[in-house]
Formats: C-alpha cells, structure tokens, sequence
C-alpha cells in the first residue's frame, strides 16, 4: 500500500482550483499561439509568485510574445537578455539587490523572487554555461526552463532537448533519416548534479503541482530549478485544444516523469498505480512522431522504461536513507 | 480610485477594495494566514493588523476586511502592531507547536522565543478556512466549529462521517498550516480529520482514478450528463464528448 500525502493532483479536483489567487502578473493580451504551454505555464508562475518579482527572460518564444514593441504582458519588472546570459544576469540582479539591502536602499525584510525563465535552446544549448556558473555559485534564484522541444520561435529547429525521433526543420525525418537521432538531454540530472537545494520537472497540465513546485524553489536556501514541459501546437503539429491533455499523457506515458529532487531526495510526484500509460497514446496525436515506425516506438519505450524505472529506483534509494 | 497612503507610500486602490488587496498589489508585505481571494474574509488570524490613521485618530484593524477610504493613511509596520502582531503568533505557537508554516512566519514577524507555556494541544490555528471553502466554493457544508473557547475545534456534525462530504479534498488543498492529511490508497481516499473514506470512481477507458463517486453524483446533479460521459476521464474524452 502506497500512502501519499495530499496527492495534489493525478484526480479531478474541481473545487482547489478555485483557491488559485485572481491576482495576474503575467497579463493577457500577449502573442502566442493558441493553445500555448508555455504561456500558461508562466502565468501560473507568476500568480505564485506574486508582485515582488524580478523576471529576467532569455530570448525566446516568451520574450517575443510577451513584449511586442510599444507593449508589454509583465506587470512586474522585466530585463531582456540574451540567449546565452540569462543566468549570468540572474546573478547581477541579486548582487545588485544584496548590495542595495547592505546600503539600507531596500529593507532587510522584504522578500525579493528572482525568476528566470528560458527556453530549451537558452538553457541547454547556448546558456548551459551561464547557467553552471550561476548555479555553482549559489546565487538564489529560480530558473524555469520552459521546454518546447525545439526551437520554436525561428521555426522549430532542433535543439539538444529535442526527443528522439521527433521530426524538425534541421533534423527532418526521411528515406535515410529518423529525425533527431540522439536522445534529449538530461537537464534535471545536470542542474541536480550541481546540488543545489532543488530541482523539479513540472507541467502546466497539473497547474496546482506546478505552483507548488514553485513555492518550494522560491523558498529553497539557494538556486533552484524546474525544468516544465509545454506543449507547443505549432512545432509539434498538434491540436491546440489538446493541449493540456498532451501535457497529461506525457506525464502519464513517462515520456516526461514529473518528479522533484529535494536537497537530493528524489520524489515521484505523479503516482501510477497502474504503472505507465502505452507510448503510442502521447506519440501518435503528434505530427513529429507521424514517421515513426513500430520498432522505432519499441526502442523509445525501451528507453522511457529504463529511466522510469531508474527513477523509481532513485527515489527508493534516497527516500530511506 | 481612491488615493490613499500605506506606509508614506501614495497608492490609488480601485473603490471597494480592501486595504490588503491593495497593499498586495503595491508590492508591501502583509503576513495573513486566513486570507483567500476564493472566499470572504474572516478576520479570525489577526496577523493582518495595521493602523489606520483617519481624522487625526488611529486605530488598529484588520486589513483583510477593512475597505479603502479616501484619504486614510496606513502604517503596516509600527511599533505597536509589531508588538501585537508577536503577542498573536506567540499564542497561536503555544496552541499548535512549532509547525514548519508557523516557524516561517514567525521568522518573518521576528518572534525570537514564545513567551508562554507551548501545550501543543491542537494543530488547528482555527483560521476557518477549510470551513469557508466547504461552505462558499464547494457548497457541502460537510464540516463546521463546535465549543468555545479552549475547546473550539473544527469537526463534521457530531464528529462521524457525513453524507455531504464529496472527499474532494478542496479543505486540505486550501489549509495554511497543512494538517489535514488525504490519502489514495486501494481505491479509496481517506481524510482522516472528517473520518470520511470515499471509493474512487475508475476511467471507463483508461482505468484510472480520478475522482469520487460523490463528485461524479454531484455532477450529475447539477448537469445531468449521461454515464458515458461522466465515467470517463477528462483525458480519455473524445472531442464531441466536451462540453
């Protein structure tokens, strides 16, 4: 018998949802597709997080969206940065703050979030430096890498967070081609291996999982992470109105486990009873995964189960200690 | 929009708004542990305390429920709330323990030791919101205060377990000092505190649990859907089966 404690979400529950604060920070009006994982995945990020936030945005689908010129969708401030120094201008922000609470400019108590978000090629490809940096020196902020898969805004190119298989523009699938023929990278192990307080996937499909998740990275005594999974209709050739239902089946399938990593403990945060859902049901309502062919599904559910597994093992392991 | 002061800081606040709200959204902290957008406020935890100087008087209110009026002047962080606001968490401490979510706050108020005797009786700070939230957003008004005083405590009707309550879990989801435990085990849920075991209802299709059989009849109640529907997942749904 498993016992959890305030299994939070995996069951419709109608009535929490509604406790969620009315307050927005991230404001509507802005540009992205329909049916954006993203999108909503940042404004319930920012209902957790509240007024006194810094957001610092590496280029990205987010930053263009949310700030066409002469608008914006931030009622908090925001700095745009490049792709590749998200996180190094993370660590400005919050020397600058110390050094302005050391002055006396800012109170000693009040409570200052730093948030970053980039996408998968600002976080694994071009900013993984900045962010190791960043990281091992232990600045205290929150990056959320809102990851999409590829890179989306220019045109779904390949990135090194792209899945298996997955067909974009720079590793079409053909005659002679799978599509991406390398595995997504693992950018909860690399962030967990830096041991900083905590990591976290998340998805916006379980908004109250999420925000949770959140309100522990931005009480965390240190850096935190949260790698969060957003489905985009556009690169992947879905349904809009499917995606919060893709974001579920991923979970589900184990394609992308929801788990946290807490001062090392590692927590599946998603229970499976019934173990994991078959793969075909997240692969085959996507246009990128259309040319796979049966044994090209076996090797990937191969691949799903024995991190699956590896996980569950993990969190045997740390949990008793 | 009303023009007023909070912490010498001018802030125009929309009318009708409380003197919280708009502290909020200024971005000036106000500890709170009963207070929720999804429900009415209560002023049962005290910790929003300020003073509100209006006609060259002050006073100390709650600002939770305390509406914005044009021209007061409120001060959030004076000696005297600082002081009162301790005496209040120092009590609540001595009532539940040192419970993580109370430690917190007390950092933050600047509690350094609890001046009174520490009994742990109770974990409840009987803030009520577990009982707002069943009355307001849910509607079961499945649980409710019994007794005064020391002897005040939050129970289903004669502490056994009640037909109105649908296990949804909305009381623990919403408790600022996470005491009301929910367990999924078996197939069943299990809040402990209200003595209410509910069987889960499975995904026709898909066979997961996704929620409990008096939320599915609730549902029925209120919209009269057929079994196909009701009986199936939200993801297992085909496009004609959403509403």
């Amino acid at each position: 018998m498993i016992k959890t404690t305030r299994p939070r979400e995996g069951f419709l529950n109608i009535f929490a949802y509604q406790t969620v604060t009315r307050e927005e920070y991230f404001v509507r009006g802005h540009r992205a597709c329909q049916g954006c994982g993203a999108a909503l995945g940042l404004r319930l990020i920012m209902k957790e997080a509240g007024p006194n936030t810094i957001v610092v945005n590496a280029t990205g689908c987010m930053e263009i969206i949310s700030s066409p010129y002469p608008y914006t969708s931030w009622a908090v401030p925001w700095i745009h940065v490049a792709f590749e120094n998200a996180a190094a201008v993370a660590s400005g922000v919050e020397s600058a703050i110390k050094i302005l609470r050391k002055k006396g400019k800012i109170p000693e108590d009040k409570e200052i979030n730093i948030i970053v978000f980039g996408g998968d090629g600002g976080t694994a490809d071009i900013g993984i430096q900045a962010l190791s940096g960043a990281l091992i020196r232990g600045h205290k902020f929150l990056y959320v890498c809102y990851d999409n898969e590829a890179y989306m805004n220019t045109g779904v190119q390949g990135s090194s967070a792209t899945p298996y298989g997955a067909s974009t523009t720079t590793t079409p699938a053909g005659k002679m081609s799978i599509g991406q023929g390398y595995w997504k990278k693992n950018l909860v192990e690399i962030t967990a291996a830096h041991r900083i307080p905590y990591v976290a996937t998340a998805c916006p499909s379980y908004p109250l999982d999420l925000m949770k998740k959140v309100r522990k990275a931005l009480d965390a005594d240190g850096p935190s992470f949260i790698h969060m999974f957003s489905v985009c209709p556009t690169g992947w050739g879905t349904p809009p109105e499917l995606t919060i239902r893709i974001g579920r089946l991923a979970a589900e399938t184990g394609m992308f486990p929801l788990y946290e990593i807490d001062h090392g403990k590692y927590k599946l945060t998603l229970d499976l009873p019934n173990g994991l859902r078959p793969i075909e049901d997240f692969l085959k309502v996507q246009k990128r995964f259309r040319h796979l062919t049966k044994e090209d599904i076996e090797v990937i559910r191969n691949r799903v189960q024995e991190e699956y597994d590896r996980l569950k093992k993990m969190e045997r392991f740390t949990q008793e200690e | 929009m009303v023009k007023i002061t909070i912490d010498g800081k001018k802030i125009s606040a929309k009318e009708g708004e409380t003197v919280l709200k708009a502290a909020q959204r200024a971005g000036i902290f106000i500890p709170t542990l009963c207070n929720n957008d999804a429900v009415k406020p209560y002023s049962a935890c005290r910790m929003c305390l300020v003073e509100v100087a209006k006609n060259g008087r002050t006073k100390l209110v709650t600002s939770c429920d305390y509406p914005v009026e044009e021209g007061i002047e409120v001060n959030t962080n004076t000696e005297r709330i600082q002081r009162d606001r301790k005496v209040i968490l120092e009590l609540l401490i001595a009532r539940t323990g040192e419970t993580p979510e109370l430690k917190k706050l007390a950092e933050k108020v600047g509690v350094k030791e609890v001046r009174f005797k520490v009994r742990n009786f109770d974990d409840c700070i009987l803030c009520g919101l577990c009982v707002r939230v069943c009355d307001e957003v849910v509607g079961a008004h499945a649980i409710g205060f019994r007794g005064r005083g020391m002897e005040r405590e939050v129970v289903p009707p004669f502490d056994v377990e009640n037909e109105q309550c649908l296990a949804c879990g909305a009381c623990a989801e919403i408790c600022p000092v996470n005491i009301i435990d929910i367990f999924e085990h078996d197939g069943t849920r299990e809040l402990p505190k209200w003595h209410k075991k509910s069987r889960l209802v499975a995904c026709r299709v898909c066979g997961k649990y996704f929620a409990t059989e008096e939320e599915i009849e609730m549902i029925r109640a209120k919209t009269g859907l057929p079994d196909e529907i009701l009986y199936v997942c939200p993801d297992c749904r085909e496009h004609n089966f959403t509403i």
